[in-house]
């Protein structure tokens, strides 16, 4: 089989030249607010590391119209007599269309995504407060790719299939997401608005709880007597790995978060899915009956199925609504009213007739059936409480951001678990992480509360366990492409200090799970990595190593001192630091703060001593609110200066804290 | 050459095609005529493979012609309802054709447009309908295809265009030796330019013919006899028609071996005059000899 065989690149490039408006304006568009969406991210002149969403914003959206748009003015001509007349009698095949036409889609497909990692790769050359990772810039490129030609291969079979456009919007959504559904509908109790009880089941001394109390409840006692503890937080999980097209739309709507979603393993699916729909699009393009254009389908059995196909999700939606209502009649007559409402609007847009009533009535109380008999059948199976014996728990996953990884340590499980199933004092915790177990293939998410000593004692035993300490990457500076000091300063590998800082970890700190406080210290480390389609970000203090501690006062003091020399240096607002809280000021005492810096910038410091620092944003005629920090020994003098200040309110505090923790987030 | 045998072909429960058996021989320009909704169009489509028949067979050049390139390569089709793309000038659309049909001549097609005076450089949707018909005929005749198909091919077009587009079209079959189907439900139309006709009736061709056949094996005669006469008198003739109006009567004789003219004359008539017939005349007089009425189907 030659490849002209298969593909008429004449026909091709003739009609691609005639769609060519169409086609620019989906090349240009996403593309283009993406990347102007990404310059008004970056002209706060904050310094941050861009996320996928952020290099990309309009592409999700876009995943959804763009595709579709193309597919749809490619094989335009057969929703129309006489074009597909003219198309239909030129000397090319109806799989030469099909497949030369899938191959236009792929590459404009390919074009708009490869000018939008072009146009934010240019605009990141020449703006110096983004750190780039290039290598997420290409998986964003391959994610939304292969996204897009997913949902393109999607619309090219329901272009094969029906023969107006709205039946092809139609076919195409059932193709794409008819079958997560079914699945999410079947197997995700949450969307039912089923809350199964689990139950935790201990019978060695390792994983039973410190403190745990039945407070009379019988039932609790009874269990209790089994080993049997109630842990109210636990989520029934699904490695679901949905396509991303579904995904996005039911982590988004439905609340059906799957933490451990597998990027590889989704697009390597997503990939396979359209080989398989070029394959069956082929079949179906080549037994398309072009005698019917501009309804829905040549057969009204067929429009009858491809309708009560699209009433089985507004079905489960009813579903859900009556189960979880009192038995109102008027519910059942006003979801009935609203049902064959949808259906008469569908035929009538669709087919511009009214099918047969009764045939429409008989598919829609089949389709009832079908739901109800699906959603009851996956209810009986959940309606038991679910008893998770702690032995059955072999893999622990962490799955809090920066420090998510996993352990098959038994230690560490029981000790998770027994905390997870005490009842105590809530006002002793300091901070809940959430988790994952895996028991018999099913996964359980749930939140522990820890107390300080608790706290600490997890963080040890994590550190300590080489499976945790490789998956989590929280020892490794492998893929590191730009480090983050406190006080929202980036360097990147071309200074000496990132070498530093690199080859010294994790020997120079000490690892610190939770967010980073921007103000709290300047030896704060934020080592960003990236890996597996995400950023991630490793915190830690160099506090325990002073050589590295005068590195950073020395680096932070230089930066200050260049600083120092721009035309037209003002300080915006500064905070000082003089070894405890941070208290902040505006501009109007600026002056004694620039008068103090200046006179002894030149001074060494010594890290052993006492010290302060004063953290300032600062414009000039090079620089636009940049930060720049000054570290002094002469922490007695600066108090005095301070005592000078009047301190300023709580709500300018407070408002300055809430800024700076949302210009802070990055993925 | 062009076989078509037990054709058939249905739309829901409705025969279209219905067991339709003719062939068209290469080098002529074949004429299909019918009313609305005869089939016409339908027999066009399913030649080029538009459409799929459901029963039967269809070839062209003994092969069948669906997803068969080299076939189509020689095969143009020009529908009853024009297409072309918004925004196309009457250029991009003969460069449209040239990158499909390998024939095309892209000089022949720019003297056709002189021919016609249509200006190439604008755009085709602000030409009259006429004219849209001429821009689709020339890139058709451009392409030199040895098939050509249209449907309702002068639909539009003023006296004299239709002539320059019939020359243009005789032209093009002796010189590239094509093989020219035309539908018209217009006899009149047809009748100058066609070697052969076909009535399509219900699905099927009712009556088949060349034409110079037709018209030379018919004639229409005006008569009268000294004292009374009727339509015995002309029992020896092969009479298709006799009417009477006063001491005149009209008759169609159908004659192929050329003698009833002398025969007539030996009768002595007071008045006799021999008149053409027109071709729809011709099918008007055979298809009543058939039993059927003429207006029912044109």
């Amino acid at each position: 089989m030659s490849l002209t065989s298969l593909f008429n690149f004449k026909y091709l490039k003739e009609n691609i030249k005639k769609s060519k408006a169409i086609i620019l304006l989906c090349i240009f568009l996403v593309p283009v607010i993406n990347v102007i969406c990404y310059l008004m991210k970056t002209d706060n002149g904050e310094s941050f590391v861009p996320s996928m969403f952020e290099v990309s914003m309009l592409s999700s959206l876009g995943m959804y119209v763009i595709p579709l748009i193309i597919s749809i003015t490619l094989f335009g001509f057969v929703y129309k007599r006489k074009s597909s007349d003219f198309v239909m009698s030129f000397p090319v095949t109806k799989k030469q269309i099909f497949l030369s036409n899938t191959l236009g889609g792929i590459l404009i497909i390919v074009i708009m995504n490869l000018l939008n990692l072009v146009l934010i790769l240019i605009s990141s050359i020449f703006i110096t407060n983004v750190f780039m990772n290039y290598r997420m810039l290409f998986d964003t490129f391959l994610i939304w790719t292969i996204s897009y030609i997913f949902v393109f291969m999607g619309t090219n079979i329901a272009v094969s299939l029906s023969a107006n456009k709205i039946t092809t919007v139609v076919v195409t959504l059932l193709v794409l997401f008819l079958v997560p559904f079914v699945h999410t509908f079947i197997f995700f109790d949450s969307f039912r608005g089923n809350t199964p009880t689990i139950y935790t089941k201990c019978e060695s001394e390792e994983c039973k709880p410190r403190i745990y109390e039945c407070n009379d409840d019988k039932r609790c006692e009874k269990n209790l007597e089994n080993n049997i503890y109630m842990y109210n937080s636990y989520i029934d999980a699904m490695d679901t790995d949905y396509t991303i097209p579904y995904y996005l739309i039911v982590s988004d709507f439905a609340g059906i978060d799957n933490y451990t979603y597998d990027t590889s393993s989704v697009l390597l699916k997503m990939v396979f899915i359209s080989i398989l729909y070029v394959i069956m699009g082929i079949i179906l393009f080549d037994r398309k009956k072009f005698e019917i254009v501009g309804t829905s389908f040549k057969s009204e059995r067929v429009h009858i199925f491809v309708r009560s196909l699209t009433l089985f999700p507004i079905l489960c939606i009813c579903y859900v609504i009556i189960k979880h209502i009192d038995n109102y009649f008027i519910t059942y007559l006003l979801l009935f009213v609203l049902v064959f409402a949808y259906i008469i609007i569908y035929d009538l847009v669709t087919r511009k007739k009214i099918v047969n009533v009764f045939k429409s009535l008989a598919s829609l109380i089949i389709m009832g059936i079908i739901v109800v008999f699906i959603g009851e059948i996956s209810d009986v199976s959940k309606n038991e409480a679910v008893i998770l014996d702690v032995k059955d728990i072999n893999k622990l996953t962490i799955l809090e951001d920066m420090m998510e990884g996993s352990t098959y340590n038994k230690d560490i499980i029981n000790y998770v678990m027994s905390i997870g199933m005490e009842t105590g004092n809530n006002s002793e915790y300091i901070n809940g992480i959430d988790m994952e177990v895996k028991v018999k293939n099913r996964n359980y998410k749930f939140t522990v509360m820890f107390t300080k000593q608790q706290y600490d004692k997890f963080m040890n035993l994590l550190k300590s366990d080489s499976t945790y300490v490789k998956t989590s990457k929280i020892n490794s500076t492998d893929g590191v492409f730009a480090i983050k000091l406190g006080n929202n300063l980036y360097i990147t590998s071309s200074s000496p200090l990132y070498k530093e800082i690199v080859s010294r970890y994790p020997k120079s700190g000490e690892f610190n799970m939770g967010k980073l406080d921007t103000d709290s210290s300047i030896f704060d480390v934020e080592l960003c990595l990236y890996d597996d389609f995400s950023v991630k970000h490793t915190l830690f203090n160099v506090q325990n190593d002073k050589e590295l501690m005068e590195k950073f006062v020395n680096y932070h003091n230089e930066l200050m001192e260049k600083a120092l020399t721009e035309d037209n240096f003002r300080i915006d607002l500064f905070y000082v630091n003089t070894g405890s809280n941070d208290i902040y000021y505006q501009y109007k005492y600026a002056g004694e703060i620039y008068d103090f810096i200046k006179k002894n910038i030149k001074e060494k410091v010594n890290v052993s001593e006492p010290f302060a620092y004063i953290s300032l944003n600062y414009t000039s005629d090079l620089s636009h609110y940049k930060t720049a920090v000054f570290v002094t020994n002469r922490v007695d003098e600066l108090k005095e200066i301070l005592k000078k200040f009047d301190y300023e309110d709580e709500t300018f505090y407070q408002n300055y804290r809430a800024y700076s923790a949302d210009t802070d987030q990055v993925m | 050459m062009i076989k078509i045998d037990k054709l058939s072909k249905k739309f829901d429960k409705e025969n279209v095609l219905n067991n339709l058996t003719f062939n068209i021989r290469d080098n002529s320009i074949y004429g299909l005529v019918g009313a609305n909704g005869a089939g016409k169009s339908t027999l066009l489509r399913i030649i080029m493979g538009i459409f799929e028949h459901d029963s039967g067979n269809i070839t062209v050049d003994d092969e069948i012609v669906s997803n068969n390139i080299k076939l189509k390569q020689k095969m143009v089709f020009i529908p009853d309802d024009l297409f072309f793309y918004p925004g196309y000038t009457l250029l991009d659309m003969g460069k449209y054709y040239q990158s499909l049909y390998d024939g095309f001549d892209m000089n022949y097609f720019m003297e056709l447009t002189k021919v016609f005076n249509l200006d190439t450089k604008k755009k085709i949707s602000t030409f009259s309908k006429g004219m849209k018909r001429q821009c689709a005929l020339i890139c058709a005749i451009a392409t030199n295809c040895d098939y050509m198909f249209f449907d309702e091919t002068f639909d539009g077009l003023d006296p004299v265009i239709r002539n320059t587009m019939k020359k243009i079209l005789i032209k093009q079959m002796n010189k590239k030796r094509t093989t020219i189907v035309m539908t018209s439900h217009n006899l009149r139309e047809l009748e100058d330019i066609c070697d052969n006709l076909g009535l399509l009736y219900q699905g099927g061709i009712l009556f088949e013919s060349e034409i110079d056949t037709i018209k030379t094996n018919m004639f229409k005669v005006q008569i009268s006899l000294k004292g009374e006469f009727d339509r015995d008198n002309f029992k020896d003739f092969d009479l298709i028609s006799f009417k009477k109006q006063g001491s005149v009567a009209t008759l169609i004789i159908k004659d192929e071996e050329g003698k009833s003219k002398k025969k007539l004359e030996k009768m002595k008539p007071v008045i006799l005059d021999f008149l053409n017939l027109t071709l729809e005349e011709v099918f008007i007089y055979e298809m009543e000899a058939l039993g059927y009425e003429f207006n029912k189907f044109i």
